[in-house]
C-alpha cells in the first residue's frame, strides 16, 4: 500500500534535512574568518580543532573583514570589485552586498553595531552605510586618500589616516567636518582607540613607530619605537594594533620583522617581542582573550598566541596572502 | 588622432608615476612594497646565535652541496625538508653546529640572490624614469609640430610613430614590473620555509 505524503510532511522532512545538513557547519564552533588577498577567498578556521575547515570563494582582493554585532553576517571588502560582500555565517553563502563606493580597503563599526564607516582610498572619501537597510547614509569627503579607519567608543568621532598627508584626521560625525589633523610618522596605517576612549594609537609603516594620541587635545603624547636585536630598522613596519579589554596590554604587528610587540599600554613601554609567521599584518582576539590570532601574509598562515603565557603555540595554514581576521562571538 | 596619442602618452606617464610613486628614500625603486634592502637573520631564525660571517660553511662539502640543492625553488619545500632531516641524522653529535652552518649558507646565498634582484629592479626603475622623460619631451615636441603653421607633417609622422612605440614599451615594462616586484618576496618565502625546516631539526635538549 502506498502512502501519499502530504505537503506538510514533505516540508517537515525538508526542514529536518536542512537542519541536519547545517548542524555540522563550523560556524557553530569558535570560528575565525581570514581574508586571503591573493586567493580571493575566506578561510574558515575551527579554533577548537585549530585547523582550516572551509574556504569560501569571494570577490577580488578581499582585505578588510568584520562581523556584524549579532555575529550573523560576515562583511568582506572585495577591494578590486568595489563592493562589500555579505556572507551568512550560518550557511557560509554570499547573500548580498553593500554599496561601499570604489576600492574599499578597511572599515569600522561603532560599539552600537551601526552604521558602517568605509574608507575609499581612490575616491578621497568615507562612505557611511546603514547595515540593516544596506543604504548609503552619507559620503564624507576627506580631501585626502583615507587609509586606516577608527571610530571613537562614543561613536562621535571618526578618524582616518592618510599616507598623502602622514596625518590622522579627526572628523566630527555630527557636523561631518574635519576638526583636527595630527601629524604622525610616514605612511600611517592602522588607527585604534583604547576601549575607554582615552587614547588613539596610530601605526606608521614607514616610520616604524606607533604614535599615542590624546583624542581630546589632538596631540601626540608619545611615540613608541621598536628595537629588535639583530634586525635592521627598515624591516620593522608596524601595522595592526589590538588592546586587551582592560586596556592594560597592547599588541602591535610589525610586518616583515615577523614579530608582534607586546606593550604595557599604560606606560607605552615595549615588554617583549613574539616571533610569529612571515610579514605579520592584522590580529584578532578570541572573545575570552585566551588567544590572539595574527595573519601572516607571506607564510600563508595564522599564528595562535597564548595571551596569558605570551607564547606562540600554533601555526594554522590558510589561503595565500592572508590579510584580515575576525573571530565569531560565540 | 595624433593629438590623442600625445595625450595618451602623457596619461600613461602620469598614471604610472602616481601608481609607482617611490614610497621609500630610494627614488628608483619601482615597487609598491616597502623596500627592505637587506634581510636580517633575526627575521627568520630564533635558534642559537648565528654569526654567518664567522661560519665558513663552504669548507664543509656536505653543507655546501646541500645549500646548493635546497635553495633551488624547483625542489618542492617538503622534499627540501626531507633532505634536511637526513642531513641532520647523518651529522649525529654535530647535529646542531651542522644545522647552523646549513642555515648560514642558505641565508647568505638567498640574501645575495635577493640583492641582485633588488639591484635589477632599481636599474629597471631608473630606465623607466628615463623613458618617461623622453615620452614627455616627445609629446611636447609633437604638439609644437602640430601647432606650427603650416604643420610640419614629416616631423608629426615621425614623432607619432616614435611615441606609439615608446608608449607600448613603457606600458609592457610596467606590466612586467608587477611580476618582477614579487620576486624578492618569493625568495623571502623560500628562505622562511627552509629556516623553519632547519630549526625543526635542532636538538633543543
Amino acid at each position: 500500500m502506498q502512502v501519499a505524503m502530504t505537503d506538510a510532511a514533505v516540508r517537515l522532512i525538508a526542514t529536518i534535512a536542512a537542519a541536519w545538513a547545517l548542524a555540522p557547519l563550523p560556524a557553530l564552533a569558535l570560528t575565525a574568518y581570514v581574508s586571503n588577498e591573493r586567493d580571493n577567498s575566506i578561510s574558515v578556521v575551527d579554533l577548537d580543532a585549530m585547523k582550516t575547515v572551509r574556504t569560501i570563494a569571494v570577490g577580488q582582493r578581499p582585505r578588510g573583514i568584520m562581523l556584524t554585532a549579532d555575529g550573523t553576517s560576515l562583511l568582506v571588502c572585495a577591494s578590486d570589485d568595489d563592493t562589500i560582500q555579505i556572507i551568512d555565517t550560518r550557511t557560509l553563502q554570499i547573500v548580498g552586498d553593500l554599496p561601499s563606493g570604489p576600492d574599499p580597503e578597511t572599515f569600522a563599526l561603532p560599539a552600537t553595531g551601526n552604521p558602517l564607516f568605509v574608507s575609499n582610498e581612490n575616491d578621497n572619501r568615507v562612505t557611511v552605510i546603514d547595515v540593516p537597510t544596506r543604504k548609503v547614509l552619507a559620503e564624507i569627503p576627506t580631501g585626502v586618500e583615507p587609509e586606516g579607519m577608527a571610530i571613537s567608543p562614543d561613536g562621535q568621532t571618526i578618524v582616518n589616516t592618510s599616507e598623502t598627508t602622514n596625518m590622522a584626521h579627526f572628523i566630527d560625525y555630527a557636523t561631518r567636518k574635519v576638526v583636527a589633523n595630527v601629524l604622525v610618522d610616514p605612511r600611517p596605517r592602522v588607527a585604534q582607540f583604547k576601549h575607554d576612549g582615552s587614547e588613539l594609537w596610530v601605526s606608521s609603516e614607514l616610520g616604524g613607530t606607533v604614535s599615542v594620541i590624546d583624542p581630546v587635545k589632538h596631540a601626540v603624547k608619545t611615540r613608541i619605537s621598536f628595537d629588535i636585536r639583530g634586525l635592521r630598522a627598515e624591516a620593522i613596519q608596524p601595522v595592526g594594533i589590538r588592546f586587551t579589554k582592560d586596556d592594560a596590554t597592547a599588541f602591535v604587528a610589525l610586518g616583515p620583522a615577523n614579530r608582534v610587540a607586546v606593550i604595557d599600554a599604560r606606560t607605552a613601554k615595549v615588554a617583549s617581542y613574539l616571533l610569529v609567521g612571515q610579514r605579520v599584518w592584522q590580529m584578532a582576539f578570541t572573545p575570552d582573550e585566551k588567544y590572539l590570532l595574527t595573519t601572516n601574509g607571506l607564510s600563508n598562515d595564522i599564528s595562535v598566541i597564548d595571551v596569558a603565557a605570551l607564547k606562540v603555540i600554533k601555526s594554522i595554514q590558510v589561503g595565500r596572502m592572508p590579510w584580515g581576521i575576525v573571530v565569531s562571538p560565540q | 588622432m595624433k593629438a590623442d596619442l600625445a595625450a595618451l602618452a602623457l596619461l600613461v606617464i602620469a598614471s604610472t608615476t602616481a601608481a609607482a610613486a617611490p614610497r621609500t628614500a630610494d627614488p628608483d625603486w619601482p615597487c609598491q612594497q616597502v623596500k627592505v634592502s637587506e634581510l636580517s637573520v633575526a627575521s627568520y631564525w630564533s635558534g642559537p646565535a648565528v654569526d654567518s660571517a664567522a661560519i665558513n660553511w663552504r669548507q664543509d662539502a656536505a653543507v655546501a652541496s646541500l645549500v646548493g640543492l635546497i635553495v633551488q625553488r624547483r625542489l618542492p619545500l617538503d622534499q627540501a625538508g626531507d633532505r634536511i632531516a637526513d642531513f641532520a641524522r647523518i651529522a649525529g653529535a654535530e647535529r646542531n653546529s651542522a644545522l647552523l652552518a646549513l642555515f648560514a649558507g642558505v641565508f647568505e646565498v638567498l640574501n645575495r640572490e635577493r640583492t641582485n634582484v633588488l639591484n635589477g629592479l632599481d636599474r629597471f626603475g631608473e630606465r623607466q624614469k628615463v623613458l618617461a622623460e623622453r615620452l614627455r619631451l616627445d609629446a611636447e615636441e609633437l604638439r609644437a609640430a602640430q601647432a606650427g603653421i603650416p604643420a610640419n607633417e614629416a616631423k608629426v609622422a615621425e614623432l607619432t610613430q616614435r611615441l606609439a612605440w615608446d608608449s607600448e614599451v613603457f606600458e609592457s615594462r610596467r606590466q612586467s614590473a608587477r611580476f618582477a616586484c614579487d620576486l624578492p618576496t618569493t625568495i623571502e618565502q623560500r628562505l622562511y620555509g627552509l629556516a623553519k625546516a632547519i630549526q625543526a631539526q635542532l636538538d633543543n635538549k
